[in-house]
């Protein structure tokens, strides 16, 4: 019996080592491993930015009196705003179309009078639907810029029935520049290792069936759970390494903020890639040829972790039944954990309900793989 | 030894989603020691039968025993004294030859004393030695067949089922491996040897014939064309220009179940009471002798006879007098792929109404050279014309009259058979009543009307042969390019495809083909023996093999000829 635990043990270092042969001689295995992050990073690091930028704003104004000058002084005094004045609503339509102006401002004619005579006054505001995400931004904005002015002149005025305003000091715990970067960073760690534990073993495993290789293991002594621990060991340390190099490239090239600890990150981790590793090996056990991997690995295991884990756009902004989709996926729980350890730092209450919803979603997919799983070729 | 080592009783195996058994109550017994060759052409059921021996299948009924071990229960203990290579050989193509072969004596259990000892013996065994550090990935065909071998032979099996080894590989590897397999059956190896080729099986000390899933023929090689002694004659003496009117008129004789080329003369079979069709040739030296039956003869047989009667292409159309205007001609045409050189300075011309082959194991450069001749691959130098005129300089022009079949045959498989000869009448630009005649005269020909509504990934591989000739001939090409048409065919099949080659060919059609089976070569007017991106050799098959004759060897094939050609450049290399 102990020559056969030997036998076994044996078997499975050289199936490691096999594999990491053909990880470091395979291209694309080091490129979705180490380049891929980099590049991630660096997308998310630099070039996404969901942050507030200077609104390009047109500001139409139809009669130059004092309330409109004082509006038009307040608006281009604001640092969040890049005013152009003009005479008509037509001269912006063409730059708004282009995207040159994120929003128009139109000041009503009678707005001076209005504003004499105690009427309701109305500044209407022309944004560009097409793109929601800064319409929202642009429309806020604007309004309080307006809201703030028109208390500045009311009491200039001397209107005193308005009774004394509460000003609302925000502060943005855990991120107190409310730089997306900062969460947005941690949050790529867990599409990285997605797609090492759910795409790369998916399409190694499939590789494998259709070169005919795994026929000819599975013609020897060697069990079909030697093959696969084989796979999942290598794959295991490849995402791993994976996951510390872009950590340090968050804390220390992007200094993203990292307030957990190295062990809480470890283990957290650890959970979440044997979930993605299982996910991996079930698509592959399902199709047997590469292609069909690859598009059930991107439709089941890169796209809802990139759209319905939290990562990019808030779980609680998605409608109800895909809110409660997103339970189902790994990368949901990782997702929050990564961004509690790098932001806040360690809450294990949280870590351990996470871990536990992961390790319960790897169980099924090995489950399921498992009973899936014979030793036959068909 | 002649004790049974293996017993297969009622096998049956369907698959999920076909309508027909893979493989339909296969009983036989395999000795201890012997070699079994399992024959039969592409889907007969020759990789299932292997793998329900190795258990990497689960019978639909029926059982098998390997020395009183069932593969499904008693997986484990059949697989340590068992070696199985795949299809493909089961390699690692990205780790070299020594790390696949660590890998598997690691996976065996061998200990580094044992291992040390087995490597090096197989090594020599297989003469891979100096190629140890190689990615197996870039070994020739031949070298990665020995390769994976090796590798299935280092758990010292007592059986070892090999799954089409020598599938496209060069003929001296082909026969390096006979030998290696030769000598480890002499040391009390029970070998299952899976194989389309019929003339591997005759070297076999037992045959299995599997054709659809039936077992056809089951025993000793020689014993199944025993009955066909006596009834097999060749006709000598003809003029080249007489071939192949005679072979198509005899095919008419009531008394000849099969006919065919072979080259410089017909070959027949007659039936067993029949007399032998009388000759009105103007050659006075033509004259039949008897000849010896080979295994192809009675799978023919078994099948019921080869293609009989008369094609409706044969009187479509005039006969054309043969010519000796040059229509295809590649002038030091060679193609580099980076550093690798896939064809060097090829030459050849081809003659209208000519049957010319290309012919050379997998990864020779045939394709390649193929494929530059009707202009998908540019030449890195040198001249491809088609009628005189360049490919590269007018490529629509040229190619409008080509027809072409590529490998696999080129079909819409979600398309009905109508609709497929519908498109490709249109893409040709065919219109108009043309069109609708031209589809209904390739119906008629190719004996398509049954299966007009099906579609096409389910006709049978022959009719999607057929299919794709058709839709390669419609627009009637003068020049037909076919790549590897016949590969994994049943022979009754490959006659008919050549039956209706050779109608085209009398019309005054050029056909180029491609082939790795060295029995078609005989089929064709010339060919290029094509070794490593050379054409090492050109002509007649008649010439070829007129190099190698001798006293010790009266009737050389034509794979003795390729071998001793290859063998003589070598020897000049050097």
């Amino acid at each position: 019996m102990k020559k056969g635990a030997k036998q076994m043990l044996r078997t499975l270092l050289a199936l490691i080592r096999k594999e990491s042969l053909q990880i470091f001689r395979d291209q694309s295995a080091v490129m979705i491993a180490f380049v891929l992050p980099l590049l991630l990073l660096f997308i998310f690091g630099y070039g996404v930015n969901l942050d507030n930028a200077t609104i390009n704003l047109g500001l139409v104004v139809k009669n130059s009196d004092a309330q409109s000058s004082s509006l038009i002084s307040s608006f281009s005094n604001s640092t969040f705003f890049n005013v152009t004045i003009g005479r008509s609503t037509e001269e912006f339509k063409a730059p708004l179309s282009e995207g040159k102006l994120q929003g128009i401002a139109v000041i009503d004619e009678d707005f001076a009078r209005a504003l004499a005579g105690g009427k309701k006054t109305t500044l209407q505001l022309i944004t560009d639907g097409s793109e929601p995400n800064s319409a929202i931004f642009v429309s806020a904005y604007s309004e309080g810029a307006f809201n703030t002015w028109l208390t500045h002149f009311q009491r200039d005025m001397g209107y005193v029935n308005l009774g004394p305003t509460i000003d609302i000091e925000p502060r943005y715990w855990y991120n107190q520049d409310l730089s997306s970067r900062n969460y947005l960073i941690p949050g790529s760690i867990s599409i990285v290792m997605t797609l090492i534990g759910v795409n790369l073993t998916a399409l190694v495993i499939s590789r494998e069936w259709e070169r005919g290789t795994m026929e000819a293991m599975m013609a020897t002594a060697v069990s079909m759970r030697q093959i696969i621990l084989g796979k999942l060991v290598s794959y295991f340390i490849l995402a791993m390494l994976s996951m510390v190099l872009s950590w340090a490239i968050a804390v220390y090239w992007y200094h993203v903020p990292f307030r957990g600890s190295m062990t809480a990150l470890l283990i957290v981790s650890s959970v979440f890639v044997l979930s993605a590793l299982g996910q991996g090996l079930l698509i592959s056990t399902i199709s047997k040829n590469q292609f069909l991997s690859a598009q059930l690995a991107i439709i089941t295991g890169f796209l809802p972790s990139f759209m319905l884990s939290g990562f990019v756009f808030e779980t609680a902004s998605v409608p109800a039944a895909l809110r409660a989709f997103s339970y189902l996926i790994p990368a949901r729980y990782f997702v929050s954990c990564l961004q509690t350890l790098f932001l806040t730092g360690d809450v294990w209450s949280l870590f351990a309900e996470s871990m536990l919803a992961m390790a319960a979603i790897g169980f099924v997919f090995f489950a399921v793989t498992t009973k899936m799983t014979v030793k036959r070729v068909a | 030894m002649t004790d049974v080592a293996i017993e297969v009783a009622g096998l049956k195996k369907t698959f999920k989603g076909q309508q027909n058994p893979a493989l339909d109550g296969i009983s036989t017994t395999i000795n201890h020691g012997s070699m079994t060759g399992v024959v039969g052409p592409d889907g007969a059921g020759k990789t299932t039968f292997m793998r329900l021996l190795v258990g990497l299948l689960a019978p639909e009924s029926g059982a098998v025993s390997i020395d009183g071990m069932d593969p499904i229960k008693d997986g484990e203990l059949i697989r340590a004294v068992s070696g199985y290579m795949p299809q493909k050989f089961g390699l690692y193509e990205d780790l070299s030859v020594l790390e696949n072969l660590k890998l598997y004596s690691d996976i065996r259990g061998l200990d580094a004393k044992r291992r040390e000892e087995k490597l090096e013996a197989l090594l020599k065994f297989t003469s891979l030695a100096p190629f140890t550090g190689r990615l197996a990935g870039r070994l020739s065909g031949g070298m990665k067949q020995k390769l994976g071998l090796a590798c299935v032979l280092l758990g010292d099996p007592k059986f070892l089922f090999l799954d089409e080894p020598s599938v496209g590989v060069d003929p001296i590897s082909r026969q390096e491996l006979w030998r290696m397999v030769r000598t480890l059956s002499s040391d009390g190896i029970t070998i299952v040897w899976g194989t389309s080729y019929l003339d591997e099986a005759e070297k076999c000390d037992r045959v299995i014939l599997l054709c659809q899933g039936q077992k056809l023929y089951e025993g000793l090689p020689q014993q199944a064309f025993a009955d066909l002694q006596g009834r097999c004659f060749k006709l000598s003496g003809i003029e080249e220009k007489e071939r192949r009117p005679t072979v198509l008129s005899l095919l008419q004789h009531d008394s000849v179940t099969d006919c065919a080329i072979v080259g410089s003369d017909v070959r027949i079979v007659k039936k067993p009471d029949g007399p032998l069709p009388a000759l009105n040739l103007k050659d006075p030296n033509a004259h039949w002798t008897a000849t010896q039956p080979s295994f192809e003869d009675a799978f023919i047989e078994l099948l019921g006879g080869g293609p009989h009667g008369q094609s409706p292409l044969a009187d479509s159309e005039k006969i054309a007098e043969p010519t000796l205007e040059v229509v295809v001609e590649a002038k030091n045409l060679t193609k580099n792929f980076g550093d690798f050189i896939a064809v060097k300075d090829n030459s050849f011309q081809i003659y209208k109404g000519e049957i010319f082959g290309l012919i050379g194991p997998n990864g020779a450069g045939k394709s390649t050279t193929f494929k530059m001749m009707c202009g998908l691959i540019r030449p890195s130098s040198g001249l491809a014309l088609i009628a005189g005129i360049d490919l590269r300089s007018s490529p629509s022009k040229a190619r409008s009259r080509i027809g072409y079949m590529a490998q696999k045959f080129s079909l819409y498989n979600q398309l009905s058979v109508a609709q497929n000869l519908h498109f490709f009448s249109g893409v040709y630009g065919l219109c108009g009543k043309h069109r609708k005649n031209t589809v209904d005269k390739m119906v008629e020909i190719f004996d398509l009307a049954p299966y007009l509504n099906q579609n096409a990934d389910s006709l049978s591989l022959g009719f999607k042969q057929r299919l794709a000739l058709a839709c390669a001939v419609m627009h009637e090409p003068d020049v037909l390019f076919l790549d590897e048409p016949t590969s994994g065919v049943d022979p009754v099949t490959r006659r008919e495809f050549w039956l209706h080659l050779n109608y085209l060919a009398t019309q005054g059609v050029t056909i180029m083909v491609t082939t790795h089976f060295m029995e078609e070569a005989e089929y064709c007017d010339r060919i290029a023996l094509i070794h490593r991106g050379l054409n090492i050799a050109c002509g007649t098959p008649e010439n070829l093999k007129s190099l190698v004759r001798s006293d010790s060897l009266p009737s050389p094939t034509m794979e003795d000829a390729f071998i001793w050609l290859i063998k003589q450049m070598s020897e000049q290399g050097e």
